[in-house]
């Protein structure tokens, strides 16, 4: 009886059935980032949002904390390196479609580190607060 | 090219020193260092001899990128920070708690402290600002004392705070002119009409910009987040030796590009000449070393803003001059306070005795920086004070420099009283790279203060000289105050109860914002009363 | 009825400013003073935005039609200042929790009164 008080399973089917789609919102955001309006930052707030969904419904369990905290340096790295990279090259020199293409992979880059670095800080909160 | 280098080299490589678990960190960052003071030293003559760089990043245009400026202003500050990491890299080389994610902060940190110097942009400002506040933040609480969360978290509410007040300084500022360009807005400025317009975007930056370089009502964070007990002290080093001189970078900047419309300069020279001798009548009353050390740094700014808004080339250079020297011997005081803080185990100066007996090389060089902070003749604090005093010959102000001194003079004798005394008798033994840091400081500010036309002449290109006589003046009357500071305070002021139980001027959170309030409604109304 | 002129953008954001202001001056929770910055964050960000802008001015979005369009570049700086915004919150509330640690209290005063009481450690 206990479980199924914290576990509410209304909540669990409305978020299985809405999570693909907050998913696809957000990828839509960031890659469209480019010409319109959103962008990396925008788009890997939305991206949070899932994990969050996932905290509502089972609170003990942390996904993958690890495997969060390595892409958020090994993105941080590639976002240092194509910058600098770019700049140095002299960037405003070369043909628009490269442009874009640079737009487009670092919004990408940008969108995975600010998701990922939201969430560790979702999950620090989460665990000081539910530990105690 | 070599703009970006200044930025790039220090993050990289602290990125990857964070991530990388290698073993001889501090010697790879050692090595950094020397590099980029070698750089700094190189992109400092190729200014002075070509004129100032400008650089966009992106090659956009100006007025909407981001645009990088290095004048001879600038490129100083560069070799001083430079500098400044490079002995504190050299005086931590053999301590434990220089761990990677420390060295990553510190190389960020100064990554930020170029960009500062180094932007042609004020929104570039806001945005470096506010990172390194959160930097700083984290350094001051780095060991998770009870007593540094206290003081980081104050010093993070604070700044943040005064810089939201900046920037919605900088969003009238776009307004009004349509670009966040600093040299943009300088050549703006000339055609407008109706300056009252002005007023509010003024006392907007002001308030932010007060409260990062401590101004009268403004300060109270100041000595908190500098003296903070368990802090490493290279952190007190970075920030009242290098930090606090962004602040004032940035007052000669906004205060540059509002000139041809809009001049306070009155207003801030009363503001400096009371910062000053607050400043060290709270100095007086400390217990804590490293307390008496960051109210004088408040002191200190309250002479380099008199020399800024005096009036005047002379007064002008000197107070700038004075800013390098400040950092210089304020650095080299903190570290000294740190080698003794850690020998002695105690931050009392009432119970430090004789530390001249114990490590005579450390206690000579602190001599050193003490003569200098107070302006001794052949030390570096005189020529600026000197060219300070000259700029304002007569009426209030050259008595109120007087008086300043007077009060640094005094202070200063406290301090010096754990010098003598018995103590305990052995000699201590100092590691090598404290002792190479602390002498190449001493070195310094005897030579900046034997060379110190040199200096500015290479600075500015601009022939200055020192009057013989007027110079011997001063030094009668830096030693006529030495013996009156010495004798007003062994007779007088040691009895007194406001130097035995010390006194603090503690304010929350709750007074700060309030000041800033007063401050902002005070700079407003003095703004549309002049205007 | 005469059209009240001076409900637009600056003058709320304004106001909102100072009400952070306000929050940060006079109360003595300490929770109430981060949730001022923030306050006051958003006060500054919507006089950015508001910036060059009218009542009929499009998105920037589309590529150029007859219609006026907002400023892009304001809303480009404001999406950093965004997320400065986010990261001082997150620094600051993680401080918080570690002083409430050491300190058992969310009253400023107290925490100072202890922070005094500390000071000879």
């Amino acid at each position: 009886m206990n479980e199924r008080a914290d576990h509410s399973e209304i909540l669990e089917d409305i978020l299985l059935f809405i999570y693909p789609l907050i998913i696809l919102f957000g990828i839509f955001v960031i890659v469209t980032g480019v010409t319109q309006s959103g962008g990396g930052f925008q788009g890997g707030a939305v991206l949070v949002a899932v994990l969050m969904c996932r905290y509502l419904v089972y609170p003990d369990d942390m996904l993958g904390l690890n495997a969060i905290k390595k892409t958020d340096k090994i993105v941080l790295i590639l976002i240092l390196v194509l910058g600098v990279g770019a700049i140095l090259i002299g960037f405003s020199n070369l043909p628009q479609y490269i442009k874009n293409i640079y737009n487009m992979v670092i919004g990408i880059l940008i969108g995975i580190r600010v998701s990922s670095g939201l969430s560790v800080i979702f999950y620090t909160f989460a665990d000081i607060e539910g530990g105690d | 090219m070599i703009l970006y280098a200044f930025i790039f080299i220090p993050i990289i490589t602290g990125t990857l020193i964070y991530l990388i678990p290698w073993k001889g960190i501090v010697k790879v960052a050692f090595g950094l260092q020397m590099g980029l003071m070698a750089l700094s030293i190189y992109n400092f003559v190729y200014i002075r001899l070509n004129g100032p760089i400008e650089v966009v990043i992106g090659n956009f245009a100006k007025i909407a990128g981001i645009s990088l400026r290095c004048d001879t202003l600038s490129a100083t500050l560069l070799m001083l920070t430079a500098f400044i990491f490079l002995m504190c890299f050299l005086f931590g080389l053999m301590d434990k708690f220089m761990n990677n994610l420390f060295v990553f902060f510190f190389l960020t940190l100064q990554a930020l402290t170029m960009v500062i110097f180094l932007s042609g942009d004020l929104f570039n400002i806001y945005v470096v600002t506010e990172v390194s506040t959160i930097i700083v933040a984290v350094l001051i609480m780095f060991k998770k004392d009870s007593r540094s969360l206290y003081d980081g978290m104050l010093y993070l509410i604070t700044n943040i705070a005064a810089m939201t007040f900046f920037l919605l300084g900088l969003g009238f500022m776009y307004k009004i002119f349509g670009s966040l360009d600093i040299s943009i807005i300088g050549a703006k400025m000339f055609d407008i009409e109706n300056a009252r317009v002005l007023a509010m975007p003024f006392a907007f930056l002001m308030t932010g910009i007060g409260l990062k370089c401590a101004f009268l009502p403004l300060f109270s964070w100041l000595p908190k987040a500098h003296a903070t007990p368990s802090a490493p002290s290279i952190v007190s080093v970075i920030l009242s030796g290098l930090y606090v001189k962004c602040g004032i970078y940035l007052f000669i900047r906004v205060r540059e590009m509002f000139l041809p419309a809009l001049e306070m300069d009155d207003i801030f020279l009363v503001i400096g000449i009371l910062t000053g001798i607050i400043g060290f009548i709270l100095a007086m009353s400390q217990k804590d070393i490293k307390m008496i050390l960051a109210y004088h740094t408040i002191s200190q700014l309250g002479i380099v803003l008199i020399g800024i808004t005096a009036g005047g080339e002379y007064a002008y250079y000197g107070g700038v001059l004075h800013l390098f020297n400040h950092a210089v011997f304020k650095s080299l005081l903190f570290l000294s306070a740190g080698i003794i803080i850690s020998k002695y185990g105690t931050r009392d100066i009432t119970k430090i005795r004789g530390v001249f007996r114990r490590m005579p090389y450390v206690s000579g060089m602190t001599i050193a920086a003490m003569l200098g902070i107070t302006g001794a003749p052949l030390f570096n604090g005189s020529i600026s004070k000197y060219f300070i005093q000259s700029g304002v010959k007569g009426g209030i102000i050259e008595y109120a420099m007087i008086l300043i001194n007077l009060g640094t003079i005094i202070s200063f004798i406290k301090f010096s009283q754990m010098f003598f005394g018995k103590g305990l008798a052995e000699r201590i033994h100092i590691d090598f790279g404290k002792k190479a840091a602390v002498t190449t400081m001493g070195l310094m500010c005897l030579l900046m203060g034997m060379g110190g036309t040199l200096v500015i002449s290479g600075i500015i290109n601009y022939r200055v000289s020192i009057d013989i006589l007027e110079y011997i003046k001063k030094a009668l009357v830096y030693f006529v105050s030495l013996g009156a500071g010495y004798l007003t305070y062994n007779k007088y002021l040691k009895k007194t109860k406001f130097i035995k139980e010390g006194y603090e001027l503690e304010l929350s959170i709750n007074g700060i914002a309030i000041s800033m309030m007063a401050f902002f409604i005070f700079i407003a109304a003095a703004a549309y009363v002049i205007l | 009825m005469t059209e009240i002129n001076f409900i637009n953008a600056q003058n709320t954001a304004i106001v909102i400013f100072f009400i952070g202001v306000y929050g940060l001056c006079a109360r003595r929770n300490i929770i109430k003073a981060i949730i001022s910055l923030g306050i006051m964050g958003g006060g500054a960000i919507l006089f950015f935005l508001s910036v060059n802008r009218g009542p009929d001015s499009m998105p920037p979005i589309f590529n150029g039609d007859s219609f006026v369009m907002a400023d892009p570049l304001p809303q480009a700086l404001v999406i950093t200042a965004i997320v400065i915004g986010v990261s001082v919150t997150a620094v600051a509330l993680i401080m918080f929790i570690a002083m409430y640690h050491k300190y058992g209290t969310t009253n400023w005063l107290k925490a100072m009164r202890h922070r005094i009481e500390r000071e000879d450690e």
